[in-house]
C-alpha cells in the first residue's frame, strides 16, 4: 500500500511547489521594481552575450593615432560611439566586453557565496551550541575585518587575478548569509514537521536541505540579488586598486583604473563605465527589491497617511 | 544588563584572537619575510641575521605566541620599510580618517533621518515616492565613480578644490561627499522602512487616537520605537566606511589609515598591515559593540526580554 501512494503524494508536492515558485515569479513581475528590473537584466545580458557580434571596434586595438577621441556627438573624430581611451581603444566596444566579466562575477560568486552560506546557516543553526557557536564567532570575526583589507592582503599573498578575487569574495561571502538564516533555522528545528521527520528516521542532511532548507530560503534569495550587485562593485573597487582582472583582461572596473589618470584629457574613459557599473547595480537591486516584495506581501500594506 | 556588557566585551577578545591567527597565517604564507626585506643583492649571512632578528627560526609556536602577544601589547614592531614603529604610525594615520569617517557618518544620519522620516510621513504622495526613487539610485552609485565625478568636475573643471592630497579642509569635500553619499541611500530606506513599521504600532496608535498632536506622536513615541535597528545599522555603517576609505584614500592620494594599508601591502610590510589591519577590526569592533550596548539600555523590550 505505502509503495503505490507514496509516488502520488510526491507528484502532488511537485506540483504545489511549482505553482508557489509561479507565484512568487509572477509577483515579482508585477511589482514596479520587478517590471523595470527583469528587462534590464535582461537586455545587459543579451548585450554581455553577443557583445562580440556587436561591438564596432576590437575592445584591445591600439592605435595611437586616434588616441583620446572624443565621443563623435562631441565632434571627436573616426565616430567613436563613447569616444577612445588614451591607447586609441574604443570605449564603448570595451564597455560592452567589460560588462561580460562584471555581469560572470556578480552572479558567480554571489551565488557561490550563497551556496556556502546557506549551507554553514543550515549547519550552524541546526548545531546551535557546538558547531554552530564556533561558526557564528567566526562570523563575528570576519565582520570585524573591513572586506577591502581581506581582498588586498589575500591579493598580496596569492597574487593578483580575476579567479582568485572571486573565489576569495565567494568564501568571504558566507557570513552575510549564515547571519541571515541561522535564527529562522533554529527556530524551523523546533517545529512539528521536522520532529515528524525524525520520529520517521530521515537522515540530518535530508532534514537540513528537503525540510528545513525551503523555509529559509526567502532570505537567501533576497541577500542574493543585493549581493550580486555589492560584489560587481568589490570587484570594480579592487580592480581599480590594480588586483583584479589583470591586463591583457579588463573590467568595467579596471577600465576606470586605466582612465582616473588621464581624467582631465578622456573624461568619456571614466564616466562611461561607472555609468554602466551603476546600471548593473540599478538592476540586481531592483530585482532584489521585486523578490522581497514578492515573499513577503504584507511588507507593503503600509500605514495610512491620511493619519498624519 | 552588566551581564550582557561582559559577554560583548569578551567578543573583543575573541576577534582580537582571530584577527590575529587570520594575519599571522597570511604572514606565513606570503613566504619568508627575511628575504622579501633585504635586498636582492643580500648574502645569505645577511639574511640569516634578519631571520634571527625577526625570530623567524623560533619553533612555531613561539612565533604564533609572539603574535598573539604582540597584539595585546599593541607592539607589532617596526615597520620594514620605514623603520619605525608600526603602531605609532597607525595611530598617527587613524586621526586623518577619521576626519573623513566622522563627518561622513554625522551627515549621513542627519540627512537620513531628514529625508527619511519626511518621506515616511507622505509614503504615497509624490514627494515621498520622488525621494525613495533618488535614494534608490544614489545608493547604487559606486562610491569610487562618484569620487572621481566629483574630482572631475570640483577640481579640474571649476579647479574650486585640490584634485588629491590632504592638506586643508578642501581636501575633505571630495571625499566625505563620496562616503557620504554612498551610505546615506540605505539608511534612509531604513529610517523610513521602520517608522511605517512603528505607525502602526499600537502605542503609536492609540496616542493618535487620544489626540496627541502629531509632532509629539513622531519625536515621543514612533522614533523612539524605530531606533534601535537604526542604531545597530549605523554600527554596521561604520564598518563599511572603512571599507570605502581603503579605496577612496589611495584613489584621491589621501594620507590616512586606508592608503597607508594599500601601500604596505604592496611593500610586503606586515608589521604595518598587521598593525593597521588590528586596529580598524578593533575600532569596527568596539563600535559596534557600543551600539549594541545603547541598543539595550534605551529598548525596554530588550531589557524585559533579558530579566524574564
Amino acid at each position: 500500500m505505502t509503495t503505490a501512494t507514496a509516488p502520488v503524494a510526491k507528484s502532488r508536492h511537485v506540483e504545489r511547489s511549482r505553482s508557489r515558485s509561479a507565484e512568487i515569479l509572477g509577483r515579482v513581475w508585477g511589482d514596479t521594481s520587478g517590471r523595470i528590473a527583469v528587462p534590464m537584466l535582461g537586455a545587459l545580458v543579451l548585450i554581455a552575450l553577443f557583445a562580440p557580434w556587436i561591438v564596432p571596434h576590437d575592445p584591445t586595438h591600439q592605435n595611437l593615432a586616434a588616441a583620446g577621441q572624443a565621443p563623435f556627438w562631441l565632434g571627436g573624430e573616426g565616430g567613436h560611439l563613447l569616444g577612445t581611451d588614451t591607447l586609441g581603444r574604443d570605449v564603448f566596444s570595451r564597455l560592452l566586453y567589460g560588462l561580460r566579466l562584471s555581469l560572470v562575477v556578480g552572479v558567480v560568486t554571489a551565488t557561490g557565496a550563497a551556496l556556502f552560506g546557506l549551507v554553514l546557516g543550515l549547519v550552524a543553526g541546526y548545531f546551535e551550541n557546538g558547531v554552530g557557536m564556533v561558526l557564528m564567532r567566526l562570523a563575528d570575526i570576519q565582520f570585524a575585518i573591513p572586506f577591502v583589507a581581506v581582498g588586498v592582503a589575500l591579493a598580496a599573498v596569492v597574487g593578483p587575478g580575476i579567479v582568485k578575487l572571486m573565489i576569495i569574495l565567494a568564501v568571504w561571502g558566507w557570513a552575510n548569509y549564515a547571519r541571515t538564516i541561522v535564527n529562522s533555522v533554529s527556530q524551523v528545528k523546533r517545529m512539528d514537521f521536522v520532529t515528524a521527520a525524525h520520529t520517521v528516521g530521515a537522515r540530518t542532511p535530508a532534514i537540513l536541505f528537503r525540510h528545513i532548507a525551503p523555509n529559509v530560503l526567502g532570505p537567501v534569495v533576497i541577500l542574493w540579488s543585493t549581493s550580486a550587485g555589492v560584489m560587481i562593485l568589490v570587484e570594480s573597487a579592487l580592480s581599480l586598486l590594480g588586483l583584479g582582472v589583470q591586463p591583457p583582461d579588463f573590467s568595467l572596473g579596471s577600465m576606470l583604473s586605466d582612465s582616473r589618470t588621464t581624467l582631465r584629457l578622456t573624461w568619456w574613459a571614466t564616466v562611461f563605465p561607472g555609468l554602466a557599473i551603476m546600471l548593473v547595480v540599478v538592476a540586481f537591486n531592483l530585482l532584489g527589491d521585486a523578490i522581497r516584495d514578492a515573499l513577503n506581501p504584507s511588507a507593503r500594506t503600509r500605514s495610512d497617511p491620511e493619519l498624519w | 544588563m552588566i551581564g550582557y556588557a561582559v559577554r560583548r566585551l569578551l567578543l573583543v577578545a575573541v576577534v582580537a584572537w582571530g584577527v590575529t591567527t587570520f594575519l599571522f597565517t597570511l604572514a606565513r604564507l606570503s613566504g619568508d619575510p627575511a628575504e622579501l626585506m633585504s635586498p636582492p643583492e643580500a648574502s645569505e649571512a645577511v639574511i640569516e641575521a634578519t631571520r634571527e632578528r625577526l625570530g623567524l627560526n623560533e619553533p612555531f609556536f613561539v612565533q604564533y605566541g609572539d603574535a598573539l602577544l604582540s597584539s595585546f601589547t599593541f607592539d607589532f614592531g617596526d615597520s620594514f620599510s620605514f623603520s619605525q614603529p608600526a603602531m605609532a604610525m597607525v595611530l598617527e594615520r587613524l586621526g586623518p580618517s577619521l576626519w573623513l569617517v566622522i563627518p561622513s557618518l554625522v551627515l549621513c544620519v542627519v540627512l537620513s533621518f531628514g529625508i527619511g522620516t519626511f518621506a515616511a510621513l507622505r509614503p504615497s504622495r509624490l514627494s515621498g515616492r520622488l525621494l525613495m526613487v533618488g535614494a534608490f539610485v544614489t545608493g547604487s552609485v559606486p562610491y569610487f565613480w562618484m569620487a572621481l565625478l566629483l574630482v572631475l568636475l570640483l577640481a579640474v573643471n571649476l579647479q574650486w578644490l585640490p584634485a588629491t592630497g590632504s592638506e586643508g579642509m578642501a581636501s575633505l569635500v571630495i571625499p566625505v561627499v563620496a562616503l557620504t553619499l554612498a551610505a546615506v541611500s540605505t539608511t534612509t530606506r531604513l529610517v523610513r522602512g521602520q517608522l511605517l513599521d512603528s505607525f502602526n504600532e499600537g502605542h503609536v496608535l492609540t496616542a493618535r487616537s487620544k489626540g496627541v498632536p502629531p509632532w509629539k506622536v513622531l519625536f515621543g513615541h514612533a522614533l523612539p520605537g524605530a531606533m534601535p535597528p537604526l542604531l545597530a545599522w549605523l554600527g554596521i555603517e561604520f564598518s563599511f566606511l572603512f571599507s570605502a576609505l581603503l579605496v577612496l584614500e589611495p584613489l584621491l592620494g589621501y594620507n590616512g589609515l586606508g592608503a597607508l594599508l594599500i601601500r604596505s601591502v604592496g611593500n610586503q610590510d606586515f608589521p604595518l598591515v598587521q598593525a593597521s589591519v588590528f586596529c580598524m577590526a578593533m575600532l569596527i569592533t568596539l563600535v559596534n559593540i557600543a551600539m549594541d550596548l545603547i541598543v539595550r539600555l534605551i529598548d525596554p523590550r530588550l531589557r524585559a526580554k533579558a530579566a524574564a
